[in-house]
């Protein structure tokens, strides 16, 4: 018997590229830099089969976000991201109003290309900026340059593309407080609907991390990192935007729908080499690996390979609540209630009545959430919460 | 038969090789396989094969037929090296009528060596020399049978070389045991007297006493009397060490063994006790052994406070498997519930800790190490403080005694002048110097046992490229210049933090344990002023800044597994520290006093 939309539960949908053209020092992601075309080509092909293969499950799933993430999916052409896109709307039910993001480098934006992207389907782009420095660019390991971006967003501009966020990086080794507020005025500047800011942190096996346990580079101090947050808080709010979670803002209404299913515990599915999944109670993890990845699918067999966690009903409540505590709106309380068949006030009583105390975390209309001295320090309070 | 059987203990210093003894002569009688093998295999506790020292004794039942064609059963206690541990020397050297002492081919005589040796010589018991390590390529085994000749009286004659290692010279060493460790003399149809010298609680058969066989016999089934009590049991299990633990039907005079007899209460066993039976008791009870007296104290509290009930089952358990142990409840206003525990040295006080958390499963957190003062008040009393929180004001204190030891060092004569500046530096009187050979030296100090508690053994070993040994004894008490240092967190003084410490050393002392509390207090959601004060007056200063960035700066769906288990990781840390006040204080910091450099 068919069920009806209204019935089906929305689902995200991820799909790993790994591939880029070169690794950047600080990122550590899978991916594999400098892959020849025909393997890329295969790797399309295997992610529509494995997209294939699971339609049969779905049936009371509707897709309502896709995010095409990597990697550098720009490295696709328009007839690859078109073959998996297509794939999708056969293989399940998609929402009409979809939002499909795509991740792409300034460097290797073109024009014919993005005009094709957004005819496949395209109507998001999370462009990698980092900086309009080109040094700061370098100590990153990006292969842009600032000119690229100012190309890249005139691209966007003359199409009238209004729906792209820029991904910013902050307290980079040598980076200055001001030059740092001058990165924030150029992306404000280029009027994206978006803007992700992060704080750099590196994980010790990066290129990065390393030279930093050399201390052949000097990262910022935690004051410095702190009053760059401040500041970026203070300087994107004044231009209108608005801050939804720990590192990232946006123009009301162009909030990532996909990432905020993340944090508010929705099911995603991920396709490609590396791509996470989460099914309810489970996180599972397809190989990370191109070559067995392609190999497993021509084989007809199943490309994941571990299961990552399994949560118990209490694992999986404080999983909701460390996730939906990074939002700036924080924790519906009768809704996760209900969810979970929990009472939170009660179950986590003395960790809310604590950090309320501390001026970290607020309890107001039926919502719990960090206050803005929390967001930077939340580690302090979500370790509470997890089971 | 008793002509039959011997009983002895092996004694030497530190690593000069009685646990690897102990292996051969176990491989040689058979008493294991070679599959059943393993190095140091009398060492029983992950604690002891971790660190590769002997913390408990451990007897052994041997079966050896001697070259005179019969079969002897050898009982070899194997013991400590350290001289924290020398309490269990000395009671297994009461349960035997021989010792062997070892001694490294490339070493000599150390001071624990002699040390032991004077313990077996005060118990009149047969002293066998052992050389070890002679395939060492700088073993000299003639020059240190020399030392052994004229430092011990040995004869050089006697003295049996071997290498356990490589399992030269084993028989040899069972040979000389057989022919020269007397047979044990007692009457095995008079009156049962059988000394308890080591216990441990066993969940399910209660106490388990390890007991030497005086005098008359005694059986499974047999209703027993414990002498110090008077309480009676019926012994349900008895057995020998060969080398697992093995029933038999009953023990007799002269051997070796342990027996269980349902004894749930933990007090009624103690160590040093004599057994009798109930039917036909002895008139009077064995000498038993002295009590001992801890020379250093500290708090021991559960970090988690709900634990302390579990703490105290655990130290009464424990304190049937290691005599030496003292322990009464205290509380402190920053760690609340806990127990003042007296201990041997700081190797025991550090062992008991982790003892207690390995295998009693508890988290615990220890205070600053005290030794015990003796301060004469201006009213004319006296008092003696182990704990700084009990030191009494300054206007009641007429003057300060504390605790000093007289210190064995023997180096070799090149060192003599690194020595001799290090013992000055810790506040030490110079007694005398001996020649042990034309180029080992004995240096006597009297010195105060707080410096030799802290880091005065490593700062031995370092100045003299680790040749120097050291053996104590307490000598008595000397009036010295004493204040007591309070460390303020926030302007509250944490009572655990609390140390006394010579006038002199006061200023640099403050400094150094400020700053290093400064680096073990993580950053916290507000400042934290550290201040070290004598009475009123402040004289360090340090301060943390508040906390201010503690995020994940990224969390999205491939890696929200990675993330929380950061935030968990994060979750344990915070298990490890103690809330004082509004402060989260790690475990370190309380011991952090000890590793100040002077």
């Amino acid at each position: 018997m068919a069920i009806s939309n209204r019935e089906k539960k929305a689902v995200g949908v991820y799909v790993h590229i790994p591939f880029c053209r070169k690794k950047c020092y600080y990122c550590d992601f899978y991916s594999l830099p400098d892959i020849e075309a025909s393997l890329i080509d295969e790797y399309c092909q295997a992610v529509a089969a494995e997209i294939k293969m699971a339609a049969g499950a779905m049936d009371d799933l509707f897709v309502s976000t896709i995010f095409l993430g990597g990697g550098t999916p720009s490295l696709l052409s328009a007839g690859q991201v078109d073959t998996i896109l297509q794939q999708i709307k056969a293989s399940f039910t998609v929402s009409s109003d979809v939002e499909i993001t795509m991740e792409a480098n300034p460097a290797t934006i073109d024009l014919p290309e993005f005009e094709q992207y957004l005819t496949a389907g395209v109507n998001r782009i999370s462009l990698g900026v980092q900086s309009f420095h080109d040094e700061e660019l370098q100590i990153l390991g990006r292969i842009h340059k600032a000119k690229d971006i100012f190309d890249a967003v005139e691209i966007f501009h003359k199409y009238g593309f209004k729906n792209f966020n820029l991904d910013l990086i902050y307290a980079i080794p040598g980076q200055s407080n001001k030059s740092w507020e001058t990165n924030l005025h150029k992306a404000i500047e280029m009027e994206p609907a978006h803007i992700s800011a992060y704080l750099l942190q590196l994980d010790p096996e990066t290129v990065m991390g390393k030279r930093a346990a050399a201390k052949l580079l000097v990262l910022a101090d935690e004051d410095t990192e702190a009053e760059m947050y401040d500041r970026t808080v203070e300087i994107l709010t004044e231009a209108n935007f608005r801050q939804y979670e720990i590192s990232n803002f946006s123009v009301p209404g162009y909030e990532c729908r996909h990432n905020l299913s993340y944090w508010r515990s929705i099911n995603y599915l991920g396709f490609g080499a590396g791509a996470v999944s989460f099914v309810n109670t489970r996180r599972l993890i397809n190989v990370p690996n191109v070559l067995q990845y392609i190999n497993r699918i021509k084989s007809g067999k199943q490309p994941l390979i571990k299961e990552l966690e399994n949560m118990s009903p209490r694992e999986r409540l404080a999983d909701a609540m460390v996730l939906g505590l990074r939002l700036v709106e924080g924790i519906n309380i009768e809704e996760i209630n209900k969810r979970f068949d929990a009472d939170i006030l009660e179950e986590y009583n003395q960790a809310i009545q604590e950090n309320i105390k501390k001026g970290l975390l607020i309890l107001k209309n039926g919502q719990l959430s960090l206050t803005r001295k929390g967001y930077f320090i939340s580690n302090q309070v979500l370790c509470h919460f997890i089971a | 038969m008793q002509s039959r059987i011997r009983n002895f203990s092996i004694i030497a210093h530190i690593d000069h090789g009685k646990s690897t003894l102990a292996d051969r002569l176990l491989q040689f009688t058979g008493a294991l396989t070679d599959r059943e093998m393993k190095e140091q295999f009398l060492d029983k506790m992950d604690l002891e094969r971790e660190k590769g020292i002997t913390i408990k004794l451990q007897p052994v039942r041997l079966n050896y037929k001697a070259r005179d064609g019969h079969e002897y059963i050898i009982n070899l206690i194997d013991t400590p090296g350290h001289v924290d541990f020398s309490y269990e020397v000395s009671r297994s050297l009461a349960s035997c009528e021989g010792a062997l002492l070892v001694v490294d081919a490339t070493q000599g005589i150390e001071a624990q060596t002699l040390a032991n040796v004077y313990m077996a010589m005060d118990l009149n018991l047969e002293i066998i020399g052992v050389v070890n390590k002679i395939d060492l390529p700088g073993a000299e085994p003639e020059t240190v049978k020399e030392e052994m000749e004229n430092v011990l009286g040995i004869d050089r004659n006697d003295i049996v070389l071997i290498s356990a290692k490589m399992g030269i010279g084993i028989e040899e060493v069972l040979e000389s045991i057989v022919q020269h460790v007397p047979a044990p003399q007692g009457d095995e149809n008079g009156s049962l007297q059988a000394l308890i010298f080591d216990s441990y609680f066993d969940p399910y058969k209660g106490a388990i006493c390890y007991i030497r066989v005086m005098s008359g016999q005694v059986s499974k089934g047999e209703i027993i009397r414990m002498m110090s009590s008077g309480k009676e049991y019926e012994v349900i299990e008895i057995g020998v060490f060969n080398p697992y633990m093995t029933e038999v039907q009953s023990l007799k005079a002269g051997e070796v063994g342990y027996l269980a007899a349902g004894i749930k209460n933990v007090a009624d066993t103690k160590v040093g006790d004599t057994v009798t039976s109930a039917a036909a008791p002895a008139v009077t009870p064995l000498t038993g052994y002295q009590e001992v007296k801890p020379v250093v104290f500290c708090g021991l509290y559960p970090l988690e406070n709900n634990d302390f009930e579990r703490l105290r089952e655990a130290l009464e358990k424990l304190k049937l498997n290691d005599a030496s142990l003292l322990y009464e409840p205290e509380t402190s206003d920053a760690l609340g519930f806990g127990f003042r525990c007296g201990f041997l040295g700081l190797l025991h006080l550090e062992i008991v800790k982790e003892r207690l958390e390995r295998e009693y499963n508890l988290s615990l957190l220890a205070t600053a190490p005290s030794v015990v003062y003796k301060i004469a008040l201006t009213d004319g009393s006296e008092v003696l403080v182990q704990n700084p929180n009990h030191w009494p004001s300054p206007q009641r204190i007429d003057r300060v005694m504390e605790p000093y030891v007289k210190a064995v060092i023997m180096v070799p004569n090149d060192y003599v002048g690194s020595v001799m500046e290090l013992c000055q530096e810790k506040r030490g009187q110079f007694m005398n110097l001996e020649y042990l050979t034309t180029h080992r030296v004995m240096v006597n100090y009297k010195l105060p046992l707080s410096e030799i508690l802290y880091d005065f053994f490593d700062g031995l070993k370092s100045r003299t490229k680790g040749y120097a040994s050291l053996d104590y004894e307490i000598s008595g008490f000397e009036v010295s210049d004493l204040v007591k240092m309070d460390i303020m967190l926030n302007g509250e003084i944490v009572d655990a933090l609390s140390f006394i410490v010579h006038k002199e050393k006061a200023p640099y002392r403050a400094r150094a344990i400020v700053e290093r509390l400064r680096k073990i207090i993580p950053r916290q959601m507000y400042e934290v002023v550290i201040q070290a004060g004598i009475g009123s007056r402040i004289i360090a200063r340090e301060s943390i800044k508040a906390m201010r960035k503690d995020v994940l700066a990224k969390c999205y769906g491939g890696d929200i597994t990675r993330k929380k288990k950061l935030l968990e990781k994060q979750k344990e840390g915070k298990k490890r520290m103690k809330q004082i006040g509004r402060i989260e204080v790690p475990k370190e910091a309380f011991m952090s006093v000890l590793n100040i450099k002077d």
